[in-house]
């Protein structure tokens, strides 16, 4: 496949921060048997509309999926009660919350194509000294889970190597 | 109250597509998307927009031929174009640097990333 | 209560080239080894196209995605390192298939899982950004992928999903974080 560009600069530019605070962090596991369980397909065809920051899920071992949502926190119950329907009871008692969470997004160009972005952003985190709860990079965005009243802290430090061009 | 003018923004990014989208429904106007060069030309054809914020490097059609097939179609050459354009420094060895924009006929110039406020500024300058 | 819900609407489909998916778990962010991970890929200029980590009781996941071509070097680099062993699983031959926009709808999510399972297609991994929602699914499946989402979905007319045409590629790395 052709390569047509290669990127070099000494900082990386991105479009902005964007910071949510308040929200919750919802993780929960879904083994192989809840995921086909009768009726697992139908609740989400009634599934209330519901809205989430950001969903990720994992498969570690292949028998099913440890599932992380961020979504404000006046949707955990509703969340909690479409779980319990697709998913049975079990799952829903599993359900974790962690919760107030900062959220910190930003994306940049052709972030999925260029190394070094999840190491930059790993270092920032570091420094800053605050744990990281959850993160997901895809397609263009970086996003990262931090606790409440956090975001600030981080941002700074994300501030130093990211930065926004103000003006063309 | 939405705005009478219809913004299509093109890039094969779908993320920077919603973030552009989102800032212009936030300024009232109304946005149409497409996500490569064919879809563009579709889009412009099926929608008349009065502006196209058009990525350059995209697959099936870069956007420098969409801006050339725009700025030379009599029906549709009054459409403003702003072509997205990787940064000079950033992007040396590539066709599609921004100094190779300036030799379309689009109506400006805009080096990705660029702040999106500041992108409201441009697009706003272009309709007065 | 009604079950039909009319179908939800895509603008499109987004399919990667071959990658590798490496699990990393029962680590700590306070170790080096997760840390000194991410620098080989810098120093390697490996790139990532998809990562997700959760942290758990101080326990980190680390899921993430590779080129093929980056296989060998990672699994060297997991070999020469102790703190990994016994720690990771590979699955190669994956694929991104990344459906956009999702609108941030919890529906949109739970309909492409589900269409996913009901065609018996593995979901090894998912992840969200602003507009898309990326599974990680086997590569040899991912025109039946694009068919089972076709089906649970409404896209637009004439939809062909968008497939890598040309690379982009890093010379060199940014400058070290201060």
């Amino acid at each position: 496949m052709e390569t047509i560009a290669v990127y070099w600069e000494a900082i990386v530019r991105i479009y902005g921060f964007t910071v949510s605070s308040g929200l919750a962090l919802l993780d929960f596991r879904v083994d192989a048997e809840a995921w086909n369980a009768p009726g697992a397909a139908a609740a989400v065809a009634v599934c209330d509309p519901m809205r989430f920051e950001a969903a990720a899920g994992q498969c570690m071992d292949g028998t099913g999926y440890d599932r992380s949502i961020l979504m404000s926190i006046d949707q955990v119950e509703p969340m909690r009660s479409f779980i319990e329907k697709r998913f049975g009871k079990h799952v829903a008692e599993g359900l974790a919350v962690t919760a107030p969470v900062d959220v910190i997004s930003f994306q940049g160009p052709h972030f999925g194509d260029r190394f070094g972005i999840v190491d930059t952003t790993f270092q920032a985190v570091e420094k800053s000294g605050v744990p990281l709860l959850a993160s997901g990079f895809s397609s263009s965005t970086v996003y990262l889970a931090l606790p409440g009243g956090t975001a600030n802290r981080v941002q700074r430090c994300l501030a130093e190597i990211f930065t926004v061009p103000k003006s063309p | 109250m939405a705005n009478e003018k219809l913004i299509l923004v093109v890039d094969d990014d779908p993320d920077l597509v919603e973030s552009v989208s989102m800032k212009l429904e936030s300024e009232n106007y109304r946005v149409a998307k497409a996500y490569d060069g064919v879809e563009a030309w579709e889009k412009i054809k099926e929608e008349a927009p009065d502006l196209v914020i058009l990525d350059v490097m995209m697959p099936r059609k870069n956007g420098y031929e969409v801006c050339d097939e725009i700025k030379k179609d009599p029906a549709y050459q009054q459409i403003i174009v702003l072509l997205l354009t990787a940064v000079a420094d950033a992007v040396p060895n590539t066709t599609y640097t921004h100094m190779d924009g300036k030799k379309t006929l689009a109506d400006d110039f805009i080096p990705k990333p660029i702040d999106l406020d500041k992108l409201m500024e441009i697009v706003k300058e272009q309709f007065e | 209560m009604s079950d039909f819900r009319a179908p939800i609407r895509l603008d499109g489909i987004k399919l990667s080239q071959e990658l590798v998916l490496f699990n990393l778990r029962d680590l700590t962010w306070a170790t080096s080894a997760i840390s000194k991970f991410f620098g080989y890929l810098r120093d390697q200029q490996i790139n990532l196209p998809f990562l997700t980590s959760l942290c758990k009781s101080g326990s980190v996941r680390v899921s993430c995605c590779a080129a093929r071509e980056d296989d060998d070097r990672i699994r060297r680099h997991f070999d020469d390192v102790p703190e990994f062993e016994g720690k990771v699983t590979r699955v190669p031959a994956v694929g991104m298939l990344s459906l956009f926009p999702h609108k941030s709808r919890i529906e949109m999510v739970e309909t492409a899982l589900s269409a996913m399972a009901g065609a018996d297609l593995a979901v090894h991994g998912f992840a969200t950004s602003i507009s898309a929602l990326t599974l990680i699914t086997d590569y040899r499946g991912m025109d039946r992928a694009v068919a089972a989402i076709k089906g649970d979905f409404d896209l637009p007319r004439g939809f062909v999903p968008m497939k890598p045409e040309f690379t982009l590629r890093q010379r060199t790395a940014h400058k070290p974080y201060p």
